[in-house]
């Protein structure tokens, strides 16, 4: 398959602190790949990798198949990616757009009608307050309007859902569908909540103490589990004695793994 | 290059903070320059800048190229978008250049007005071309501010660390220097960036290039600006 990005081997050290150990990761064209771990793990540093805001110690980063520096930073003009809210307070979301698409490259002519079809996806298109008056949900929608600003191949997004509401969450989950399926973007989205991202993502890789200790796509989390909770050794058979011996089985569930269960399987510890 | 400096000037003509400058230059100049004491209408114009003038004109830069940028995290942005560093070092820099032109050549512009609309300050064509000397060589330690302070900008990645650089050069060093001169009998106060563009305005008043105005670009300006460029291309940028 077509791959978008690729890391192998990327390490990342802060003095003695090794942040990240050894990163192997791959997205293909069309994924919308889920970036999953707690605080610390090292998502943040893999982004930061990948939009060349730190020099790795070691390792290779191959973005659309370029590998040197100066082919992969060209590369880079094909992501977008929303980390955080950058964007300048006495600005409104229309003038802070110009600014990124003026930035981009995205020429004169287009930028309005760029700013148009952006603002429309995320529901801006009618703000004209400056954005330090943007509540948290709007910043997450003008960022996600940034990222999507000239129609990126890749679309990176770190923790889009932060401060979102339910229904804010839900369109999220939408756009990242829509942005894939229409527009044919890849998206990498890293996010805390297990349970939304399980509905996003169809690929994820779970980073932990600073490597993907695994990449499992959503066909993983559908292994079925019967989960009769008694050991047997023939289910079957078992049903059949515990029916012939009048025990009657009220419930069989056949129980489906949850990107959270398989998680805390993999990683450890559990639900608060 | 040029797309993030054409994103900036547009971006900082749409802030307030750039036009009310520009309308407290206007309103101060006239009191400034027509208040009666001992000096010459020139001699006020050429000590505004010397003063105060220099360390308006490069705060405003500063904090409307960087602090800006560096509040909202907006270079990141351009980082990320596949921009080189050193291209958004070199738009960020070019960026206050124009600014400064455009700031000296609008207060130059107001002190011309203000002296041709009173007939009782004595101003001959000579005088004008002193002034335009003055602002040339004031624009070079425009251009060192500005260069020093993104460097320690970049290096420490804190704004009022950038202010007190651009504060140093205007006026803290040269009385430091001119104090260490005097009870030492040394020579700082010249080999300062003011020290030698000092010099070199006199030179051209006299009708005279001095080459201690291009020494003065060496090593105030392009000197600190490729340093910036260095200590950039290796900074670790947060998210």
């Amino acid at each position: 398959m077509d791959d978008v990005l690729k890391l192998s081997g990327v390490v990342k050290r802060y003095g003695s602190h090794e942040v990240l150990r050894g990163v192997d990761m791959q997205v293909n064209r069309g994924d919308i790949y889920g970036l999953v771990g707690k605080n610390g793990a090292g998502k943040t540093t893999i982004f930061k990798m990948i939009l060349g805001l730190s020099e790795m110690n070691d390792g290779t980063v191959s973005l659309f198949g370029s590998t040197d520096a100066k082919s992969t930073r060209e590369a880079r003009q094909k992501i977008g990616f929303l980390v955080g809210a950058k964007f300048y307070g006495y600005l409104s979301a229309k003038e802070n757009l110009e600014y990124y698409a003026r930035v981009k490259g995205i020429p004169v002519r287009q930028i309005k009608k760029e700013i148009e079809r952006v603002l429309e996806v995320v529901g801006l298109e009618n703000s004209k307050k400056p954005f330090k008056s943007f509540s948290l949900g709007m910043t997450q929608r003008l960022g996600i309007a940034n990222a999507i600003l000239g129609n990126p191949e890749l679309l990176i997004l770190d923790e889009p859902t932060n401060g979102l509401d339910p229904q804010g969450i839900a369109d999220v989950r939408h756009m990242c569908k829509r942005l894939r399926d229409e527009y044919g973007m890849t998206v990498i989205v890293s996010s805390h909540i297990l349970g939304e991202l399980e509905h996003t993502a169809d690929r994820f890789g779970i980073v932990n103490e600073g490597v993907i200790v695994r990449e499992i796509s959503q066909d993983d989390l559908k292994e079925k589990e019967n989960v009769i909770e008694i050991a047997v050794d023939d289910l079957a058979r078992a049903k059949q004695v515990l029916s012939e011996n009048g025990v009657h089985i009220l419930r069989e569930v056949e129980e489906r793994s949850t990107l959270e269960d398989y998680y805390f399987r993999l990683i450890g510890g559990g639900k608060e | 290059m040029i797309r993030i400096m054409r994103a900036d000037l547009r971006r900082i003509l749409r802030t307030k903070g750039f036009h009310i400058f520009n309308v407290f230059l206007v309103l101060f100049m006239p009191i400034f320059l027509l208040s009666e004491d001992k000096q010459t209408a020139l001699d006020k114009a050429d000590s505004f800048l010397s003063m105060g003038g220099i360390l308006l004109v490069s705060l405003l830069a500063i904090i409307k190229v960087y602090s800006d940028e560096l509040h909202a995290g907006t270079i990141q942005g351009a980082i990320g978008a596949g921009i080189k560093r050193d291209s958004v070092v070199a738009a960020k820099f070019l960026s206050c250049a124009i600014i400064g032109i455009f700031e000296l050549g609008f207060i130059l512009l107001l002190m011309f007005g203000v002296m041709a609309l009173d007939d009782s300050i004595l101003f001959t064509k000579n005088d004008h071309l002193m002034l335009v000397y003055s602002c040339i060589c004031h624009y070079v330690v425009f251009l060192d501010c500005i260069a020093l302070s993104s460097l320690v900008l970049y290096a420490s990645w804190s704004v009022p660390a950038a202010f007190i650089t651009d504060v140093a050069v205007v006026l803290l060093l040269p009385a430091v220097f001119s104090w260490v001169d005097s009870l030492l009998n040394t020579v700082f106060t010249e080999l300062w960036v003011k020290g030698l563009v000092e010099v070199a305005y006199v030179s051209l008043c006299n009708g005279a290039f001095d080459a201690r105005l291009i020494i003065a670009v060496l090593v105030y300006v392009i000197l600190p600006a490729y340093l910036s460029a260095a200590v950039f291309r290796r900074k670790e940028l947060e998210l």
